[in-house]
């Protein structure tokens, strides 16, 4: 019972306590009444007997005295209206039986001698044993017997009437408790379900009524009291939770439009630098100058980069453009474009060991190309001069889980997974600092970062971007100045073949000279335009700029020469320009004559390029621009031009 | 029909008959001392005095049966005479056999007094005494004659009178 106490409901608990209170009471009355009236019957049959014996021995006195045993058997015959007495005898002084009643009875059925006198019990039976005398002379003995039957019927009819009474008021006990017990339940369940409706509805305004001025009606005054405090505190906290939220948003938009801000005036100097860079006719000395300030420039490009991403990465807007690639294209692009010429000056050998057969990943390639970059970038900041650094890529035993978001056209390979390791002869990472490095802010220790600039935001990104292409990075190192070792590993896929026939066209492409195109370069910015037109026209193309849709128009729309179907083959075009939007002209143009076209805009969420291939532009670039990746679409498009679509378009005129 | 055998053995009225008839008749004599009451007894812490007159037929049982009892806190005596005129001082008098001659005589001589005259003769109620042994059924009784014992100033215990033959 105890076990079960516990968890039993108090309207119960209050039942049992007044059923277990009562009922003891009861008992307690029930056995003390029957213990006196046990007692009290007992001596009044005693003295009802002893009386009895008193009389038939007064008047037997003379019929023992003189032998009469007819007269004493006469007077015990009296003792039949006594129904209680059940055998009597009258022994002789000398102790002999004189008399006995009834008269069927045996004297075997008698004692043979009276015993002492006075009253026992025995059995069932009360047994009375009276001297006879006469004028102070003893003359015999009388023995009586009377029936406890009687005695104990009555009393077994007390006890019935006891257990009737018992239950009566055991009835009565639940029924009372029944209707008490609810002024103590009812209140504390009501309460408990205000409880559980604050906690379900989160509601706080609600309050429990309040039933009167007992502990209960003191609970709940508490209960109300505490709902009204973490109401106010509640409410306090998601006012401080708005504010800090609104302040955090405008936050990070203030620094998206300040990281764009800054970004985009280093789009044309950058860009300037290079052209200027690789101008034969620039003295050589200025032309050192000059890649003194376009690295400079990419650097601080670079970190305003690493700002936007991971500005985009706490918003969850980092987007990926997925598609089927071989990743050893993409390493060895992160290593032609920003590592070997660094490794170069600090005389660090580089060696790349390719053991993995199967190399394609489903990725977003300028997103894991940033990440390899990151890593070797890192690898050569760390790594002394004369150091060395080593690359590998290898399959191993598939460990990630199988990719979310799979190629539409292809089919993942769990067989394997693609490893590609980084290691140096760095300073190493202590191994207090190692599993911080991934945080954002984070590099190594506070010391490491003297000298080596950046914001130490490179490997959060690349974290970011890794968990987003549901693979995985990790750092290790032996200790300091031991080297690191970076490892990213990505579950392979099945190359898609359409793609790799693609490539296989391509590199034949890629035998051949880029076509000239002409192209329309729509930008409101004169310096970036002529950026732009300077390094298109370097690489062979003819190119006319224009300020605004108006004045792009004014050009698309002259007539071609004699040998021309249209004027241009390609449209560079800013989105945000002073008379509208570039995917307008885009609109305009695509449906006049057939033309490919490249958006620039400093917006690069899913939605923007969307728009874009609506609005019908074939490439989608984000400010700010790299002149690589301009460069290399430029060329895709040459490419995909057929030659003789130009002819068969003149045809159609 | 052993046991039946045996409960007669032991029986009631089996033991009577082994009486002596002398011992049950000084066991009486003795209780008359228990039922009659004397005039100025309560007042007197003199024995009692049981007294036979003539010859004794009660051999030793008289003796044995009185020795050591009290009545009333009275001790019990016995006196054994041979004159008639003797007597006069028992408060129990047996006449015996032998004086059936003289026993009218003795009565008278005793009248007034409060002398409680027992015999087992025949008719000895009829001619004055007071109280009379007689046989019945081979049982000894008791015949009591009740003007006799007034007379002398004694009372009778209705309970003895509940068991004896009151003479008329």
């Amino acid at each position: 019972m105890a076990f079960s106490l516990r968890n039993i409901p108090i309207k119960r608990k209050l039942m049992l306590v007044i059923l277990l209170t009562s009922g003891f009471a009861i008992l307690v009355m029930g056995s003390a009444l029957i213990a006196y009236e046990l007692g009290t019957f007992r001596r009044s049959l005693t003295g009802n007997i002893e009386v009895l014996a008193q009389i038939i021995a007064s008047n037997s006195t003379a019929a023992v005295a003189f032998d009469d045993r007819e007269n004493a058997n006469e007077i015990l015959r009296a003792l039949a209206a006594e129904n209680q007495i059940t055998a009597a005898a009258i022994y002789d002084r000398n102790g002999r039986l004189f008399a006995s009643f009834p008269e069927a009875i045996s004297a075997r059925q008698l004692p043979p001698a009276p015993g002492p006198v006075g009253h026992r019990f025995e059995h069932s039976h009360l047994v009375m044993v009276q001297p006879i005398f006469q004028e102070g002379g003893r003359l015999g003995t009388i023995y009586l017997q009377a029936d406890l039957t009687q005695m104990y019927r009555r009393l077994s009819v007390y006890g019935i009437l006891l257990l009737v009474v018992s239950v009566c008021s055991f009835l009565g006990a639940i029924a009372l408790s029944a209707a008490l017990q609810r002024r103590i339940s009812l209140p504390i369940l009501e309460l408990a379900k205000v409880a559980t409706a604050v906690s379900d509805r989160n509601d706080y305004s609600v309050r429990a009524a309040k039933h009167g001025t007992d502990e209960i009606g003191y609970l709940t005054e508490a209960f109300n009291q505490m709902l009204s405090r973490i109401g106010e505190s509640n409410e306090a906290l998601s006012r401080a939770k708005e504010a800090a939220e609104s302040a955090s948003k405008e936050k990070d938009q203030f620094l998206a439009i300040l990281s764009h801000e800054l970004r985009t005036p280093l789009t044309p100097a950058l860009a300037a630098a290079a052209v200027l860079e690789s101008d034969e006719t620039v003295p050589t000395q200025a032309r050192r100058d000059l890649a003194v300030i376009r690295r400079n420039i990419e650097v601080e490009a670079r970190l305003i980069d690493d700002l936007l991403d991971i500005n985009r990465i706490v918003r969850g807007k980092l987007e990926l453009r997925r598609q089927v690639v071989d990743a050893r294209s993409l390493l060895e692009h992160a290593m032609q474009n920003y590592c070997l010429d660094a490794a170069e000056k600090k005389q660090i050998r580089v060696s790349t060991k390719i053991t993995a057969t199967k190399t394609h990943v489903f990725v977003d390639s300028s997103r894991m190309t940033q990440v390899f970059w990151n890593l070797l970038q890192n690898a050569c900041k760390f790594t002394p001069e004369g150091g060395s650094i080593d690359v590998l890529v290898y399959n191993a035993e598939p460990q990630l889980s199988s990719p979310k978001v799979l190629p539409s056209n292809g089919e993942s390979d769990r067989l394997s997974d693609l490893v590609v390791e980084v290691r140096d002869t760095g300073m190493g990472i202590s191994s207090e600092s190692l599993p911080r490095i991934f945080d954002a802010f984070e590099q190594g220790e506070r010391s490491r970062g003297h000298g080596f600039g950046g914001l130490g935001l490179g490997l959060a990104i690349s974290r970011a971007i890794c968990d987003l292409h549901d693979g995985s990075i990790s750092a290790a190192s032996e200790g300091k100045d031991k080297g690191a070792k970076f490892t990213v590993r990505l579950p392979c896929v099945k190359p898609v073949l359409q793609k790799e026939t693609e490539r296989g066209i391509a590199k034949i492409h890629d035998a051949l000279a880029t076509p000239s195109l002409r192209v329309l370069v729509v930008e409101d910015h004169p310096d970036t335009a002529e950026q732009f037109a300077r390094l298109l026209r370097r690489a062979g193309h003819e190119v006319i700029c224009a300020g605004s849709i108006k004045e792009a128009l004014t050009h698309a729309l002259a007539k071609p020469d004699k040998n021309r179907a249209c004027m241009f083959d390609v449209l560079i075009s800013d989105l945000d320009l002073p008379d509208g939007s570039g995917r307008d002209l885009m609109r305009n143009l695509a449906a006049r004559y057939p033309i490919r076209g490249i958006a620039i805009s400093g917006h690069g969420m899913k939605e923007d390029v969307d728009g874009s291939m609506q609005a019908g532009f074939s490439y989608h670039i984000t400010k700010p621009v790299n002149w690589q990746e301009l460069k290399s679409t430029i060329e895709k498009i040459a490419r995909e031009v057929p030659q003789n679509g130009r002819g068969s378009v003149e045809k159609l005129v | 029909m052993t046991a039946l055998v045996m409960a007669c053995v032991t029986g009631a009225h089996a033991q009577t008959a082994q009486v002596p008839e002398y011992e049950a008749k000084a066991f009486f004599l003795f209780n008359f001392a228990h039922f009659v009451t004397w005039p100025s007894q309560e007042s007197s812490h003199a024995p009692l005095i049981i007294g036979i007159l003539g010859d004794d037929p009660f051999g030793s049982y008289l003796d044995e049966t009185v020795r050591g009892e009290k009545v009333a806190n009275r001790p019990l005596t016995i006196q054994r005479f041979r004159q008639k005129t003797e007597p006069k001082n028992c408060n129990i008098l047996f006449i015996s056999q032998s004086e059936r001659d003289r026993a009218a005589q003795i009565i008278s001589n005793l009248k007034g007094r409060s002398v409680l005259t027992v015999s087992d003769m025949d008719d000895f109620t009829d001619i004055g005494g007071m109280i009379q042994f007689f046989s019945e059924r081979d049982k000894i009784r008791v015949r009591i004659n009740l003007d006799a014992v007034k007379a002398g100033n004694m009372k009778v215990s209705s309970k003895l009178l509940s068991v004896a033959e009151v003479a008329h």
